[in-house]
């Protein structure tokens, strides 16, 4: 007998429609319920990009306040800075780029819902 | 013609919430059945996946379409029952099973495709603890692998494979059959 050839237990099972069986039951229960309908009503009022706009919110405010930190009085950072002319252009050239596409991520997401 | 899942989700996430009319209809059942291996009243096992289908709803951005969307959901159902309401897995594979009644003893291999005995068999498996059920449902009805599986219910693959053999196991000897040499 070949040796690969599923037998028993292992050969029945596939051949079984378990949860098939019991489908009609529960479609039957679900749809006593208006399951479908209660969901579809509280997804009217949800907004589906809700995180995502909260995380472009939240990273635009990260990049406001790092510019901040970086930009405004004579910080500890200010002070290291002062010590290095390019790298703090390049600095806040990158934290404008940044906070630039954290505007447009935040507006994309909203205008989305 | 059926639209797949994913143009579903596409237009879903373009605003035709009406589209997910279709995928809550194309999944309640399998999410329900979830539910009711988790609780043993079925208003909560409803509650439950009713919960799972509005965070369905509410995370579709972060479904990449990798993998098969009935695994995506059955894992959100599963992190749910986990986080949220601390199902303990574990005690899914725990649980007395009812006695054995005469009409269940020895059935000789002839009869193994009898429709009377594959009968027998859904009774049977009706009455395994949950966490058979439900990985046995997953591997052989709904043809997850293993490690499609253990990413669904975050058992490790060995730990599956165990279930599954056990389950088998609990399956024959409630049955009596006694597999070819």
């Amino acid at each position: 007998m070949n040796t690969n050839e599923k037998t028993g237990i292992d050969a029945i099972l596939p051949s079984l429609e378990y949860i098939g069986e019991e489908k009609e039951e529960l479609t039957a229960y679900l749809a006593g319920r208006n399951f479908t309908d209660r969901i579809m009503e509280h997804i009217q009022t949800t907004k589906i990009h809700t995180q995502n706009s909260l995380f472009w919110l939240l990273f635009c405010i990260f990049n406001i306040t790092l510019l901040l930190i970086f930009g405004g009085g004579r910080t500890i950072f200010m002070e290291i800075l002062m010590h290095f002319d390019v790298l703090s252009e390049v600095l806040f050239f990158f934290l404008g780029l940044t906070l630039t596409s954290g505007v447009i991520g935040f507006v994309l997401s909203i205008s989305r819902n | 013609m059926e639209q797949s899942d994913n143009s579903l989700i596409d237009f879903i996430l373009n605003g035709d919430k009406e589209c997910f009319r279709i995928l809550i209809d194309r999944y309640k059942e399998r999410v329900f059945y979830v539910g009711k291996k988790f609780f043993s009243n079925p208003a909560d096992a409803e509650d439950f996946s009713q919960e799972v289908f509005i965070r369905v709803y509410e995370r579709l951005g972060s479904y990449r379409g990798r993998g098969s969307f009935a695994a995506w959901i059955y894992r959100l159902a599963f992190n749910l029952a986990v986080n949220k309401y601390h199902i303990k897995k574990r005690t899914l594979f725990e649980g007395e099973l009812p006695e054995e009644t005469a009409s269940h003893a020895y059935i000789p291999e002839e009869k193994v495709l009898d429709s009377l005995y594959k009968e027998k068999i859904r009774e049977e498996l009706k009455v395994l603890p949950p966490g058979y059920q439900l990985v046995f449902n997953l591997h052989y009805f709904e043809g997850f692998t293993y490690p499609e599986i253990s990413n669904i219910t975050g058992f490790p693959v060995g730990t599956i494979k165990s279930h599954i053999y056990r389950g088998k196991n609990l399956l024959k000897e409630r049955l009596a059959v006694y597999e070819y040499e």
